[in-house]
C-alpha cells in the first residue's frame, strides 16, 4: 500500500516562507531609542523624580515605535458584488490578500498584530461561501470557552446584520443546554467550539443526520490563536484536527483551514504540523497603530543585602544552610510591589492601565499592592483596581470587562488570560510584571494598549530570573530579530495511540487513513499493539472490508486529557476551602506537591496535607496557609540507555547528541526553609514521592576525556572549596578541581535550560538537566551534560533545543559573562535555578565561561 | 482455545463476581456486593487489585460463596461446575497448586476438561513507544510453576487445558501467549484465536481484574464489579456491573450518606426499607415527604420486581419492537434488524439479517418495505433507541438506502427506557438500565445463553473478515446466524416484556408529580 503522507520530518526544516516572516509587525526592527527627555510626560525624568517615590533610576531603556498608517484595498477588489456591496470599509492589505489566498484555494494562516482584525478574515470567507451556497458549513476552533461567546457575539454581528446573511451561529460546548446543542446541530452554518470539545463530539456524526450534515457541508475551518497550541496541549490538538480531516474525508469533504496566530517565528511549519497540510502564510500587517512607546524597568538591587556577597573572593564555600536564591528575592524590590507602583503611578496621572501579573503574584494581591501604592503617591488620589482571572466567575468577569471598555476602572491586574482576544477595547498603558517568557507574549501584552491608530505606552518590570536579567541587558532582543518559534510535535507515541483509539471510535480504522493518522507503518505498528491487547477488534486488519473495529471500554476520548502523555494525572483538591488548579502531570506531582510542600498559586499560599496515590484518580489535598516558609525539593536523577539518534561531531573531541533514553528521578527530600531570612527551619525531610522513570527526548554535550584537567589548567581563578554536601551527595563531586568543574559544566547546563526560551516557546519547567565530569555509558568518554524533556514520550522541546544549540550556547555564554552579580557561584540572575535538585551546587560562572567557550569554538570549528 | 467467538449452547458455567478492593472501601461488602453476589448467581468471588486483600478479608465474613483470594494463603481454593468439567483454582503461590491439573478433579478419577489459575502475578501493558503489548511478569510466573503445570509438560492419560488468569489484567481480556524459548520469541501476546492451533506450548491467558497501563483504553475513572462467566471451553463473557445498583443505594435517592443514616437507624437493605413508612423514612432520613415517597416508591420496585408507574402517561398502544446488532459500540454497520410484531406471545418475529458483504442494503430494504405493512401509527419500541438503535438505523438508511431514508424517517419511534427513567414515567425492577436486567427482574429468561453484543458483534466482524479474503465459491468461516438471530428476538421480547409490565402496572397516585431525579440518570445523558 503507497504511503502519501510526507514524512513528519519535514515539519523541521523551516519552509522559505517562515525565514521570510517579517515579526516587525509588532516590534519591528524600526525602533528608535528615546532619551529620557523625549520620554511621555509621565515617564520623564523630572515627572519621576518629582512624584515617583524613592525614585533611583530603574529605566534602562525606552524605545518608540512609530506610528504607521492603514494600507487598505477598496473590498469590491476582493469580494464579488452582493457582499462587497455590504461592506462599507476598505479592506486592511492583509485581510485582502488571506482572503485572495483562500479564493485560489490555499491554506491560510494570518499572523498579524494583536488589533489588526484577523477575525475579518475567516468572517467574510464563511461569508463568501455561504454567498456561494447556502448549506456551506464552517467550524471555528477558539482556545477557551470564553473567547467563544465573544466570537459568537461578533460574528453575529459581523454576518447576519451588518451584511444582511441568514447564517446561524452557535457556540457548541460544556455550557451549551442539550436542547440549544440538537437545534445546532441540525441547523448551524457555524459552529463554535474549542478543540478539547471537538475531541469529545467528533465521534458522534455516526449517529446523528445533524453532524452528518455538518460535515458533509463542511468547506471552512478556523484554528484562532494557533500559537496557544504548543507543547503537550498543541501534540494533542494536531491529532484532533487530523481526526477531524478524517472525519469530513468520510464525508467527502475538504475543508480549507484559516488559521490565525500571534506573531511567531514559523507561522507555517506551526500551522503544517498542527493540521498535516500546506500553508501560504500572511504577515504584512495593513492595519494602522499609533505611536507607542515600550520602557524597560529594572527594580534596585540592594547587593550590599546579599549575605556572603564577596565579588572578589567567594571561593569559600558558602553556608549552605542558608538560601543563597532567597536573598536575592529579598535584595531586589519585589517585581509585584514595583510593577503595582508604575500602574499606581500611570493611574493617579489618569492613564488607564492594565497590569499584567505573574501567575505567583496573584491579582488580588496586586490590586491591593496598587491601591496602596496610589495612597503613597506623592500626586496622592486613589486609584480603582480591579482583579481579572479565568478562575473569577463568568458575570464578574464580563462585569470588568466592561468596566475597561467604558473606562469606569482606573487599573485592572490581570493574569495572562487578558492576553487572548476577549473585547476589552483599549486600555492607554500597560504594565508587564516580569517578562511573561516570551516574546510573542510580550507583545501580546504589549498590543493591548492603544488600538486603532491612538498613541499607547507599556511598561515591563523586570522579575528575579535570567530572562529578565537577559532582557534587561540587551533590550535589543526585544525589538528586533525573529519572534520565538512554536514548538509542537507528533512524535509522542502515548498521545499518539490514545487518538489512535478515539480515531477508531470515530469510525473504524482501514489503510485509507494512513494519510490522517501518521503513516501506514506507523498506525499499522499502533494498531497491532492495541490489537494485542484488546482494545481494537482482532479478528479484522486495516486492508479488511470494514475496517479495524474499536472494542474497549466506551468513550475513549473522554479519557484523553489535552494537559498530558496518557499517565493518569493529579486533581488538586482544597481542604475547607477552593482552588482553581489544572491536574498536575505525576512528574510535577512528584517534585512540587509532596506532603508538607509549600506552594503559591495566584497569590495564595497552600500545604499539602495528604496525597492519595493509590486511588484510580490520585488526588492531591492542599490546604490555605500562611507560613513565612518555603520548601525545596531535592532529588536524585540518573540517565541510561541511550539510543543516539542524530550526532554532530564539532572536533576538538567535543559532539552533539539528540535522542532517546531514561531518566530515572527521585524527587526523596525536601527542606523547609524562612522566607525572610532564608534560614534552614528544617530538613531534609522524606517527601514520599516514589521513583520515576521517564522514557524521553535527550540531548547531550560530550566532552574530551581530559577536559577536566585542560579546563581547570587554564582557569585564572582559585579552584572553589567544596561544601559539606560535597561528601554526602553522590552526584556532587568531590576534591576541589573535580568540585570546581562540576560546578562549571553545571552552571553551563543551567544557562542553557533558563534561556532556551529566549528562542523557543517552550516552558522550560517541562525541560530538566544533569550534568557530570563522567557517566557511565562507555561511548560517553569524558564529561557530559544533558538536556531533556520532562514529559513522557518527549514533547519536542528537547529536540527543538538540540536545533537551534548553538545560537542559545552563544546567548549563555554571553550572558553568564555579564551578569552584575559578579559572583563566582552565580545568581538567579545568571545561573542559579529554582527547579534544581541539588540546591545549586556546584556553580562556577568562570569554569562555566570555559567549557562554554571550547564548545562554541567546536562549532565554529565545524561549520 | 476455539476460534468461535461464541461459547458452546447449555453448557456448564462457572460464574465469578470479580470484586474490586477499591469498591469495597467505597460502598459495603454487605449489602452491596452480597446483593450482587444474589443478582448474578455467582458461585465464588474474587478480590482484585487495587486492594485485593481488602475486599478479601471483608468478604470472608459477608458471603457464603468461596473467596478465590490470591493475595495470601497455604493452598488454593476451588471452585467448579457440578459436572467437574472446569475448575477455577485460586492460588496465593505457585507452590500452593495440586501436584498436577489432572488431580484438580472435583470426584475421584475425574478429569476436567480445563482448569483455569487465578494469579496476581502478570499484568497487562501496551507500551507505545515499542508499539508493543506485553503480559508484564508472565515469564516468572510461568516459569515458578510446578513442574506439571508447564505449558510444555507432557502427561500420560488426559490432560486438561489450563488457562492462566490474572486479577490484575481487565476482565474479558483473552490472548494466547508464545512463551519465550520455543522460538525466541518475545513477551508479545496476540489475541486468542489467531493462533492455528498447531503449536503445543502455548498458553490460554484471561484477565479477571482491572488493569492501568492501557492508556484510554481503559475506565479506571469508577470502581466497577465484574460479572465473569467462564466455559470449559475456555470462552469468557464479562457483565461491567455499577456498585451503585446494588444494596440500599440501588434505591433512588439513596447516596452515600443517606444509605448510612438508613444502616444507623437498623435498616440495612432494600426489603426493610421498603416495609417502613414515608412518615417514619422522612423521618429517620430528615427529608420531606416529596422524597421520602421517591425513595419508598423505588424501594418497592425492588423489593417485590415489579414496576411502579409514577405518572398518569399511558404507553403508546400496538407498538412494534426492534433491536439491531452492529460490528461494536461505534457501530458502521446494523447487520441485523430483528422486530417483534405483537407482544411477548406474539409468534411474529422477523430477522432481517445482512446476507452477503456485497449488498449491505438488501436487508434494510427488505425491512423497510415489510415496515410498509405496518399502520403508520403504531410506534416502533426500542430500548435506549433514542441512543443507539433509531439514530443508528437513520444513517445506515442514509448510507445505503437513500430511498427509503424518508420514508423511514416519518416512522413513529419511541424509546421505551427513556419514556420511564428520563421522562420519570415509571420506576423499574432491576439492578441497572439494562433491559436484560430489567426483564430478568420482571420474569423474562434469555434462551440463547452465553452471547450478549459483544460477542455478536465480534462473531460478525470475524465473519467480515472471513469473507473478504474468500474467492468466490470458496468455503468460508459463517457463524451459527440461527443462534444470533435467537438471541436478537430473546432481546425483542425481553422488551416486550418490559412493555407489558409497565402497561399493565397500576398508576401510583399517591406518588405525585415529584421527579425521580437520581444522579445515575446522568449515564444515560447525551454526550455529544
Ligand atoms: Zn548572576
Ligand atoms: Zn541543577
Amino acid at each position: 500500500m503507497p504511503d502519501p503522507t510526507p514524512p513528519e520530518d519535514d515539519d523541521r526544516s523551516a519552509s522559505p516562507e517562515d525565514t521570510a516572516a517579517d515579526p516587525a509587525t509588532d516590534g519591528g526592527s524600526d525602533t528608535t531609542a528615546v532619551p529620557a527627555g523625549a520620554r511621555q510626560t509621565v515617564l520623564s525624568d523630572e515627572a519621576l523624580e518629582a512624584s515617583f517615590p524613592d525614585y533611583q533610576g530603574q529605566i534602562v531603556e525606552s524605545r518608540r515605535l512609530p506610528p504607521e498608517p492603514a494600507e487598505t484595498v477598496p473590498a469590491a477588489d476582493v469580494l464579488r458584488a452582493p457582499l462587497a456591496d455590504e461592506l462599507s470599509y476598505d479592506l486592511f492589505t492583509h485581510q485582502a490578500d488571506a482572503l485572495d489566498r483562500l479564493d485560489s484555494g490555499d491554506n491560510v494562516v494570518t499572523t498579524t498584530s494583536t488589533s489588526s482584525g484577523k477575525t475579518w478574515v475567516y468572517a467574510l470567507q464563511a461569508a463568501r461561501n455561504h454567498v456561494d451556497d447556502d448549506q456551506a458549513t464552517a467550524l471555528c476552533l477558539y482556545p477557551m470557552k470564553a473567547l467563544s461567546r465573544d466570537q459568537e457575539q461578533e460574528l453575529n454581528t459581523k454576518l447576519r446584520e451588518d451584511w444582511g446573511l441568514d447564517v446561524s451561529i452557535g457556540v457548541y460546548d460544556g455550557d451549551t443546554p442539550s436542547d440549544r446543542k440538537r437545534r445546532i446541530r441540525e441547523e448551524c452554518n457555524l459552529v463554535i467550539t474549542n478543540p478539547a470539545g471537538l475531541n469529545e463530539y467528533l465521534p458522534r456524526h455516526a449517529r446523528d443526520s445533524g453532524w452528518v450534515r455538518f460535515y458533509k457541508n463542511l468547506e471552512l475551518v478556523v484554528v484562532d490563536e494557533a500559537h496557544e497550541y504548543a507543547g503537550v496541549t498543541g501534540t494533542h490538538v494536531a491529532w484532533i484536527l487530523r481526526r477531524l480531516r478524517r472525519v469530513a474525508d468520510h464525508y467527502d469533504a475538504h475543508p480549507q483551514f484559516s488559521m490565525t496566530t500571534a506573531t511567531i517565528g514559523n507561522p507555517a511549519a506551526h500551522a503544517r504540523r498542527l493540521t498535516g497540510l500546506e500553508f501560504s502564510v500572511v504577515d504584512e500587517d495593513g492595519s494602522p497603530r499609533g505611536q507607542r512607546d515600550v520602557v524597560l524597568w529594572e527594580p534596585p538591587v540592594d547587593w550590599d543585602q546579599v549575605s556572603g556577597h564577596q565579588p572578589d573572593d567567594d571561593r569559600d564555600a558558602p553556608d549552605r544552610d542558608r538560601d543563597q536564591l532567597s536573598d536575592f528575592e529579598d535584595a531586589r524590590r519585589s517585581t509585584g510591589s514595583e510593577a503595582a507602583k508604575v500602574t499606581a503611578h500611570l493611574g493617579v496621572n489618569d492613564i488607564q492601565t492594565l497590569q499584567f501579573c505573574s501567575a505567583r503574584q496573584g491579582t488580588e494581591i496586586a490590586t491591593k499592592q496598587i491601591a496602596n501604592a496610589a495612597g503613597s503617591h506623592s500626586l496622592g488620589g486613589g486609584v480603582d483596581a480591579k482583579a481579572y482571572h479565568a478562575g473569577l466567575g463568568k458575570r464578574t468577569r464580563r462585569g470588568v470587562e466592561n468596566m475597561l471598555k467604558a473606562g469606569q476602572v482606573d487599573a485592572v491586574a490581570s493574569t495572562n488570560a487578558l492576553e487572548l482576544g476577549i473585547d476589552i477595547g483599549s486600555v492607554d498603558a500597560t504594565v508587564t510584571s516580569g517578562y511573561p517568557g516570551t516574546k510573542q507574549s510580550f507583545w501580546q501584552q504589549v498590543g493591548r494598549a492603544g488600538r486603532g491608530d491612538s498613541d499607547a505606552l507599556s511598561v515591563m518590570v523586570g522579575s528575579t530570573d535570567a530572562m529578565d536579567a537577559y532582557i534587561l541587558d540587551n533590550p535589543e532582543y526585544l525589538f528586533s530579530g525573529s519572534v520565538e518559534d512554536a514548538v509542537v510535535s507528533v512524535d509522542n507515541a502515548s498521545v499518539y495511540a490514545d487518538h489512535v483509539l478515539a480515531a477508531a471510535a470515530d469510525f473504524p480504522l482501514t489503510d485509507d487513513d494512513a494519510e490522517f493518522l501518521g503513516g501506514h507503518d506507523r498506525l499499522a505498528g499502533t494498531v497491532g499493539m492495541w490489537q494485542d491487547a484488546g482494545a481494537l477488534e482482532s479478528a479484522s486488519q486495516l486492508d479488511s472490508l470494514g475496517g479495524v473495529v474499536y472494542t474497549g471500554d466506551p468513550r475513549p476520548q473522554s479519557r484523553i486529557s489535552m494537559y498530558g502523555t496518557g499517565d493518569t494525572e493529579y486533581v488538586v483538591v482544597c481542604e475547607h476551602g477552593e482552588i482553581d488548579h489544572d491536574p498536575v502531570a505525576p512528574g510535577r506531582a512528584h517534585r512540587d506537591y509532596h506532603e508538607g510542600a509549600l506552594f503559591l498559586h495566584a497569590g495564595q499560599q497552600y500545604e499539602v496535607v495528604d496525597v492519595v496515590r493509590d486511588s484510580t484518580v490520585p488526588r492531591i489535598h492542599v490546604e490555605e496557609t500562611s507560613t513565612g516558609l518555603y520548601t525545596q525539593t531535592l532529588s536524585q536523577k540518573s540517565i541510561g540507555n541511550l539510543q543516539p539518534q542524530e550526532h554532530q561531531s564539532l572536533g576538538n573531541g567535543v559532539s552533539l547528541y539528540f535522542g532517546q533514553g531514561t531518566v530515572d528521578v527521585t524527587y526523596n527530600e525536601y527542606i523547609v526553609r524562612d522566607i525572610n531570612t532564608g534560614e534552614l527551619v528544617e530538613g531534609p525531610l522524606p517527601t514520599g514521592s516514589p521513583p520515576m522513570t521517564l522514557h524521553t527526548d535527550l540531548l547531550w554535550v560530550s566532552l574530551p576525556p581530559d577536559h577536566v584537567e585542560t579546563t581547570i589548567d587554564r582557569l585564572d581563578e582559585p579552584l572553589l572549596e567544596p561544601t559539606d554536601r560535597a561528601g554526602r551527595d553522590p552526584l556532587v563531586p568531590e576534591g576541589e578541581k573535580r568540585y570546581t568543574y562540576g560546578g562549571g559544566i553545571h552552571a553551563a547546563e543551567h544557562g542553557v535550560i533558563q534561556l532556551a526560551p529566549l528562542e523557543l516557546l517552550i516552558d522550560n519547567n517541562d525541560i530538566g538537566g544533569l550534568s557530570m565530569p563522567e557517566h557511565h555509558d562507555e561511548r560517553i568518554p569524558g564529561p557530559v551534560w544533558f538536556v531533556h524533556d520532562g514529559i513522557d514520550g518527549g514533547i519536542g522541546f528537547t529536540r527543538s533545543i538540540y536545533e537551534h544549540f548553538e545560537t542559545i550556547l552563544r546567548r549563555t555564554r554571553e550572558h553568564i559573562a555579564e551578569c552584575d552579580c559578579e559572583q563566582r557561584r552565580g545568581c538567579p540572575l545568571c545561573v542559579m535555578s529554582e527547579d534544581c535538585g541539588n540546591q545549586n551546587d556546584p556553580l562556577d560562572r568562570a569554569t562555566g565561561r570555559l567549557i562554554l567557550d571550547d564548545v562554541i569554538a567546536a562549532f565554529e570549528g565545524s561549520d | 482455545m476455539s476460534a468461535d467467538p461464541l461459547p458452546p449452547h447449555s453448557s456448564s458455567t462457572v460464574e465469578v463476581l470479580v470484586v474490586p478492593g477499591a469498591v469495597v472501601r467505597r460502598y459495603d461488602a454487605d449489602p452491596t456486593v452480597t446483593d450482587a453476589v444474589g443478582a448474578t448467581g455467582a458461585d465464588a468471588v474474587l478480590p482484585a487489585p487495587p486492594h485485593a486483600n481488602l475486599a478479601a478479608q471483608r468478604l470472608l465474613h459477608a458471603v457464603d460463596q468461596p473467596v478465590l483470594r490470591v493475595d495470601r494463603g497455604m493452598r488454593a481454593r476451588t471452585t467448579a461446575t457440578a459436572d467437574g468439567d472446569l475448575v477455577v483454582a485460586a492460588a496465593p503461590s505457585p507452590d500452593t497448586l495440586p501436584p498436577t491439573p489432572a488431580v484438580t478433579g472435583t470426584a475421584e478419577g475425574t478429569t476436567p476438561d480445563r482448569v483455569v489459575v487465578v494469579t496476581d502475578e502478570f499484568e497487562l501493558q501496551v507500551v507505545p513507544r515499542r508499539q508493543e503489548t506485553v503480559l508484564d511478569g508472565v515469564d516468572d510466573y510461568l516459569d515458578g510453576l510446578p513442574e506439571a503445570w508447564h505449558p510444555d509438560a507432557t502427561c500420560d492419560g488426559p490432560a486438561p487445558r489450563v488457562t492462566h488468569a490474572s486479577t490484575s489484567v481487565q476482565a474479558g481480556y483473552t490472548s494466547t501467549y508464545q512463551p519465550p524459548g520455543d522460538n525466541g520469541g518475545t513477551d508479545r501476546v496476540s489475541p486468542a484465536g489467531d493462533a492455528d492451533g498447531s503449536r503445543t506450548h502455548e498458553v490460554d491467558v484471561l484477565g479477571l481484574g482491572s488493569t492501568a497501563g492501557m492508556g484510554a483504553a481503559t475506565d479506571n475513572s469508577t470502581s466497577r464489579l465484574v460479572h465473569a462467566t467462564l466455559y470449559p471451553t475456555g470462552h469468557v463473557t464479562t457483565t461491567t456491573l455499577d456498585p451503585e445498583d446494588f444494596g440500599l443505594r440501588a434505591v433512588e435517592q439513596v447516596g452515600r450518606a443517606r444509605a448510612s443514616s438508613l444502616r444507623s437507624s437498623g435498616v440495612t437493605d432494600v426489603a426493610q426499607l421498603q416495609e417502613m413508612s414515608v412518615d417514619a423514612l422522612a423521618a429517620a432520613l430528615g427529608t420531606g415527604q416529596t422524597t421520602a415517597r421517591t425513595i419508598a416508591t423505588s424501594a418497592d420496585a425492588l423489593a417485590t420486581d415489579s414496576v411502579v408507574r409514577t405518572s398518569a402517561a399511558s404507553l403508546p398502544e400496538d407498538p412494534v419492537f426492534v433491536d439491531i446488532e452492529t460490528d461494536g459500540l461505534g457501530a458502521s454497520v446494523a447487520w441485523l434488524v430483528g422486530v417483534l410484531n405483537g407482544g411477548t406471545d406474539s409468534e411474529s418475529y422477523y430477522p432481517f439479517r445482512q446476507q452477503s458483504l456485497a449488498d449491505p442494503a438488501a436487508h434494510l430494504d427488505a425491512f423497510a418495505t415489510w415496515l410498509q405493512g405496518i399502520p403508520r401509527s403504531r410506534p416502533l419500541v426500542a430500548w435506549n433507541g433514542y441512543n443507539f438503535d433509531f439514530d443508528i438505523l437513520t444513517e445506515q438508511f442514509r448510507e445505503h438506502c437513500p430511498d427509503r431514508l424518508e420514508e423511514w424517517e416519518s416512522r413513529r419511534t419511541f424509546d421505551l427506557l427513556y419514556w420511564a427513567r428520563n421522562k420519570n414515567n415509571a420506576v423499574l425492577p432491576g439492578r441497572s438500565n439494562r433491559l436484560e436486567a430489567v426483564a430478568q427482574a420482571l420474569g423474562w429468561e434469555g434462551h440463547t445463553d452465553g452471547v450478549d453484543g459483544a460477542t455478536a458483534a465480534r462473531a460478525y466482524t470475524r465473519w467480515r473478515e472471513a469473507a473478504t479474503g474468500a474467492a468466490p465459491g470458496e468455503d468460508r468461516w459463517e457463524p451459527d446466524w440461527d443462534r444470533l438471530e435467537a438471541y436478537c428476538e430473546d432481546d425483542v421480547r425481553a422488551l416486550a416484556t418490559v412493555y407489558e409490565a409497565i402497561d399493565d402496572a397500576p398508576v401510583q397516585s399517591a406518588a405525585g408529580g415529584s421527579g425521580v431525579t437520581g444522579g445515575r440518570q446522568g449515564s444515560l445523558s447525551d454526550f455529544s
